[in-house]
């Protein structure tokens, strides 16, 4: 026979009181009641004990935060992708890091043929025959003009005017041969490459096979709107070539 | 901006410590709170540090189920079906049998009972632990309860140990 009237309450509304989940009538009836009785006193004491058990058994897993590392890259994530945020005075500071590094660029020299490549140039042949381009037998490898070839076009010093690939051109087997034609307006020049697509990238690259390498002057290509004449048609029947031998001599 | 500054050094290092004793992994529970401050910034809640805790509690929830399946993987390409995931550079930082037991402690608990003793650890209001695990706010205390006998079990180093409220009996 308890020697109270209420009755116990059940476990949940106990662990809702330690937990500082109880409030009003609730909790002052809560508070009577372990008052009165020790037995859910007990109880009571016992839950708090088990909190207080964990709370003590989780301590040494705690790291300490890098708080100051977090925020930084927090406000950048936060800024970079949603500009309507980002405080006018902070655009403003930005448009002007842009401008002067288009400025600097402008103004920095540009990183333009090296005299070896054009020296080699100058020793190539302009517009020899069709026939004086060597079989695709006799192609050769020459990854290190091609990627001087393709920087020249990374800085800017070179234009791509066109680059066809890949067709049989030559009737010979198959379709991997390429057209690649630049310009080079510093040099007044513009080179023209027929490749074989070694490295299957159906693009020119320094795994291909150079067959050969002629040049023209720019102006003379000005009265066809940048496409070289000789390039007019993707034909090489009807494309005069040079054989790029002074590169390799 | 200057009320998520108060709110970042409120709530990260807590949600850090909470994701870190979920996860084990100190540079993933960076991750994970900073992704969930960023989407704090995107939504812009109600009430922001509940619902911090909630969102860093799913982000765990999918983090660990990716790492799960990730070490399951490992260990099969590994011929070793039973392998327990290789501890990581945080793991393997922490010394003494104690953190290892605490750990293990936690391991054994389901998700459910995880989360919510963690997030409770953390001063997360019943509210959004019911939130978190997706039951009534009513139901939080019992499986609270509940959760806090398993762990305290495991880390008595059994299945059998007394209940809580056997100073009562």
């Amino acid at each position: 026979m308890p020697h109270h009237s209420t009755p116990h309450p059940p476990e949940s509304l106990l662990v809702a009181l330690a937990d500082g989940e109880s409030s009003g009538f609730g909790r002052a009836g809560l508070l009577l009641h372990l008052a009165v009785c020790r037995r859910c006193r007990g109880r009571f004491i016992a839950i708090r004990a088990g909190k207080r058990a964990i709370r003590e058994a989780l301590a040494p897993l705690t790291i300490p935060a890098r708080s100051a590392d977090a925020w930084a890259r927090l406000i950048l994530l936060h800024t970079a992708p949603n500009p309507g945020r980002i405080p006018a005075a902070m655009l403003g500071l930005a448009a002007g890091v842009l401008l002067l590094v288009a400025l600097a660029r402008a103004l920095a020299p540009r990183e333009g043929p090296t005299a070896e490549f054009l020296a080699a140039i100058e020793r190539l042949p302009t517009r020899p025959d069709l026939g004086d381009a060597p079989p695709a037998r006799e192609a050769r490898q020459d990854s290190r003009f091609i990627a001087q070839l393709l920087a020249l076009t990374h800085t800017g010093a070179a234009e791509v005017m066109r680059d066809d690939c890949c067709d049989d051109h030559d009737g010979e087997g198959p379709a991997d041969d390429g057209i690649f034609a630049a310009r080079l307006p510093e040099a007044r020049l513009a080179l023209h490459v027929m490749y074989d697509d070694a490295d299957g990238t159906r693009t020119l690259s320094p795994g291909d096979l150079v067959r050969s390498v002629s040049r023209s002057t720019v102006d003379a290509q000005a009265s066809t709107g940048g496409v070289p004449p000789l390039l007019a048609t993707s034909s090489l029947a009807h494309v005069t070539l040079l054989h790029a031998s002074v590169l390799n001599p | 901006m200057a009320t998520l500054r108060r709110l970042f050094d409120r709530c990260y290092p807590a949600l850090v410590r909470f994701l870190y004793r979920r996860l084990g992994d100190r540079d993933l529970a960076e991750d994970l709170a900073q992704e969930a401050f960023i989407r704090l910034v995107r939504e812009d809640p109600e009430r922001p540090e509940g619902w911090l805790f909630v969102v860093a509690a799913n982000l765990a929830r999918d983090a660990h189920r990716r790492d799960f399946r990730r070490a399951r993987r490992l260990a099969l390409l590994a011929g070793q079906q039973d392998t327990v995931a290789a501890p990581s550079g945080e793991q393997q930082l922490e010394q003494g049998e104690t953190v290892a037991s605490v750990r293990l402690a936690l391991e054994a608990l389901s998700e459910r009972d995880r989360t919510l003793l963690l997030l409770h650890e953390e001063g997360v209001p019943y509210r959004e632990l019911a939130r978190a695990i997706q039951v009534k706010e009513s139901s939080v205390a019992p499986l609270l309860n509940r959760a806090r006998q398993r762990l305290l079990r495991r880390l008595r180093g059994g299945n059998h140990a007394a209940p809580l409220d056997a100073a009562s009996a």
